[in-house]
């Protein structure tokens, strides 16, 4: 999977947002807030090709989390992700 | 013609007619409290009227918009500039326009009918006024202002919603209450986070063109609803009312991050609500009760 190109955190008054930018993404209105870890994996997964076992090892590696957790927690991520359309396959 | 010099929210521009044979307007009557009699500080912006005007070549169409009902084309140039074609009410072709990627140097030459070149002079105006000025801390905020006290009152929504309703409702019931502007202010912050609202020639329907300004004391995004309810709307919401209700420029990518930005640090200053309202007398106490300062 691949990130779309054109959403970037941005920090807003201490609050991290994902805000699309780019005239592709000129329909796109929604504001889609993140916590600290799902801020983490965003930029994670914006680095290249992404499995959700490659960001789970990078949750693991980064936060004192059990892989089975680590795991559920990126699967949910993404699902939202993919219903937000922020992803490519 | 002479250059002509304005200063709107604080910034200074210039209109300098270099060809203007067939040139049948002037500038529009809502440009004039705003007007100096000379050039006094920098100029955020010089717009040269060129009646002999083509453009050499047609860059990237980046889209068509729909901006009230006005359509415009935008073209992305190999330079970083854009190209406009302005559209009048009546869908007919009013300006052609062509600027740097600041858009510091823009040229513009009309056409059409006395109303259609008054249209799009006016159009170009403030096109050019919101995006050379979004690198200053400032956004055009579709709104309709009210100042009470010496505080000004921002209401957003999207059209039809009552932004002009509910501020006619604050001019009939609260004493000392005077409408800014009805449409289209200038909403800027300076380095030390100060909020201003100051008054624009862009007002809409309502000719309201005032050379004023005030402190913004809140914003309150208003949506019709059976009741009349108010809160403060968190980061994320407030980040989504200023942004769907300012001129945005997504495609140019120095522009839209300075906007995020300005947007920002006003959210840092100023109090974002969310009204849900009826267009009634109790909703308009129940919204100052609360925004008041």
């Amino acid at each position: 999977m691949k990130t779309k190109q054109g959403f970037n955190i941005q920090d807003i008054c201490g609050v991290k947002i994902i805000v699309a930018e780019g005239i592709q993404n000129i329909d796109f209105s929604k504001i889609i807030s993140v916590n600290d870890t799902a801020a983490f994996l965003w930029t994670e997964a914006q680095r290249g090709d992404f499995t959700e076992q490659s960001l789970t090892d990078a949750l693991v590696k980064e936060y004192d989390v059990t892989p089975e957790t680590a795991a559920k927690d990126v699967h949910e991520l993404v699902q939202q992700w993919s219903d937000n359309g922020l992803i490519l396959p | 013609m002479k250059n002509r010099y304005y200063r709107v929210g604080g910034l200074t521009f210039c209109i300098h007619p270099v060809n203007v044979d067939g040139v049948v307007v002037g500038m529009p009557d809502s440009y004039q409290p705003f007007r100096l009699q000379d050039q006094t500080d920098d100029l955020l912006f010089t717009l040269t009227l060129d009646q002999v005007f083509h453009f050499s070549e047609m860059g990237t169409k980046l889209g068509r918009f729909n901006e009230d009902n006005n359509p415009q084309e935008v073209y992305r140039k190999a330079d970083g500039g854009y190209q406009f074609l302005l559209y009048s009410y009546d869908k007919v072709l009013s300006a052609e326009m062509e600027t740097d990627q600041a858009f510091r140097y823009i040229t513009l030459r009309l056409q059409g009918s006395p109303q259609q070149q008054l249209f799009g002079l006016n159009n170009a105006v403030m096109i050019s006024y919101a995006f050379s000025s979004a690198r200053c801390g400032t956004l055009l905020m579709h709104s309709s202002v009210t100042m009470l006290r010496s505080w000004g009152y921002m209401f957003l929504g999207k059209s039809g919603t009552g932004k002009s309703t509910h501020s006619a409702l604050w001019l009939k019931y609260f004493q000392g209450t005077e409408l800014l502007n009805d449409d289209n202010p200038v909403l800027r912050v300076n380095d030390k986070g100060r909020v201003t609202v100051y008054g624009s020639p862009w007002s809409g329907k309502t000719p309201c063109y005032k050379n004023k300004h005030a402190r913004v004391g809140a914003l309150v995004m208003l949506e019709q609803k059976p009741y009349n309810r108010i809160e403060r709307q968190d980061v994320p919401h407030a980040l989504s009312s200023l942004l769907i209700s300012c001129s945005l420029m997504m495609w140019d990518g120095p522009t839209y991050h300075a906007i995020i930005n300005t947007i920002s640090r006003i959210l840092q200053a100023v109090p974002v609500y969310h009204l849900e309202n009826l267009p009634n007398r109790d909703a308009a106490e129940l919204c100052r009760s609360v925004i008041e300062r």
